[in-house]
C-alpha cells in the first residue's frame, strides 16, 4: 500500500487575489448630490475624479459617479481594513481614474496605500458598469509573491507606492482587464462598462 | 438628542424596519444601512447639530448604533439639549 501523502491534503495555499464587489443605486447618488452638492461631492470624489464625469452640460454623470462610488466601496473590501484599520480607508484615497485608453484604474494615496501594502497587494483591476438605476464595480488586488515580478524583492511595494492597473480593450469593443508587466499577460476578465472607449 | 438624531436616521438611513423600534445600541447596518446612506445621514446630521464630521470620522463604526452617533456628535461639541 503507498502511504498517504501528508501534508498536501488539506494544505491551503495564500490567496493570491482579493476580490471586492459594491452596487450602488444611481438615484441615490443623485439624490445626495442634489441635496448636499459640493458638500457630499467633496466628501466622497477627488477633484480629479469630479473632473473627469462631467458631461458637456456641466453636470456630474451620476451613472458614472454611481459606478466610481462602487469602485471605491470595492477596492475598501478587497482591502478589509480592521477596526483598528478603518481611519485608513478614506473613500477619496481610493481614486477611479479615466486612462488614456479610455479605461479605468485604481489610484491608491494616503492611508489607503499603506493598507495596500500591509497586504501585500502590488496591483489592482477594476470593472465597472452601469444598466438603469444601478451601478456596480468589482475590483481585484494582487498580492505580490505569486508568480509576479511584483514578487521580487526589487518590485515589493513600498508605502509610497501608487497602485495603478489600466483595463485594456478586448474583443469586440468591450474592455479586458489585463494585468501589466507584473503578471500574465492574457486578459483575466471582460465586461461591459462604464469609461470604457468602444469602437 | 436622541429623538433628533432618530428622526434624522429615519428621514435619511433608508432602513428597512422602525427607526423608533429600535434600541439605541441596535447595529443599523444589520437594519439596513450602507456606508453610501451613511454619508447621507453624516451630512444631515451636520446640518441638524451644526458641527462638521472630520473625515477620519467617516466610518462604519462612527455610524453603526444610535449610540455611536451621539457618541460621535458630544466628542464634536454637539449640544446634548
Amino acid at each position: 500500500m503507498r502511504p498517504a501523502r501528508r501534508g498536501r491534503v488539506g494544505r491551503q495555499l495564500p490567496p493570491s487575489v482579493r476580490v471586492g464587489v459594491d452596487i450602488v443605486r444611481v438615484d441615490s447618488v443623485r439624490e445626495a448630490a442634489e441635496a448636499y452638492g459640493e458638500r457630499y461631492l467633496g466628501r466622497l470624489f477627488t477633484p480629479l475624479e469630479l473632473a473627469e464625469v462631467g458631461t458637456p452640460g456641466g453636470s456630474p454623470s451620476f451613472e458614472r459617479l454611481a459606478a466610481r462610488l462602487a469602485a471605491k466601496e470595492a477596492a475598501i473590501k478587497a482591502l478589509e481594513p480592521s477596526s483598528d484599520e478603518a481611519h485608513l480607508a478614506d473613500l477619496r484615497a481610493v481614486e477611479v481614474r479615466s486612462t488614456r485608453s479610455g479605461s479605468v484604474a485604481i489610484v491608491l494615496h494616503g492611508g489607503a496605500v499603506m493598507l495596500a501594502a500591509a497586504r501585500g497587494i502590488a496591483g489592482w483591476g477594476v470593472s465597472l458598469t452601469h444598466e438603469g438605476e444601478y451601478a456596480a464595480a468589482v475590483v481585484f488586488g494582487v498580492e505580490a509573491g505569486h508568480g509576479t515580478r511584483a514578487g521580487s524583492r526589487r518590485h515589493r511595494p513600498r508605502a509610497s507606492m501608487v497602485h495603478e492597473l489600466p483595463l485594456l480593450p478586448g474583443r469586440d469593443g468591450r474592455a479586458a482587464v489585463a494585468r501589466p508587466a507584473m503578471g500574465p499577460s492574457e486578459p483575466v476578465s471582460e465586461i461591459d462598462g462604464d469609461g470604457i472607449r468602444r469602437r | 438628542m436622541e429623538e433628533r438624531i432618530r428622526r434624522i436616521v429615519e428621514e435619511n438611513a433608508r432602513l428597512q424596519v422602525d427607526v423608533a423600534s429600535l434600541a439605541a445600541d441596535a447595529d443599523l447596518y444589520q437594519a439596513g444601512l450602507t456606508s453610501h446612506a451613511s454619508v447621507s445621514l453624516m451630512l444631515a446630521l451636520e446640518d441638524e447639530f451644526g458641527v462638521e464630521f472630520p473625515q477620519e470620522m467617516l466610518r462604519k463604526k462612527t455610524f453603526e448604533s444610535i449610540a455611536s452617533i451621539r457618541a460621535a456628535l458630544e466628542s464634536l461639541g454637539a449640544s446634548v439639549s
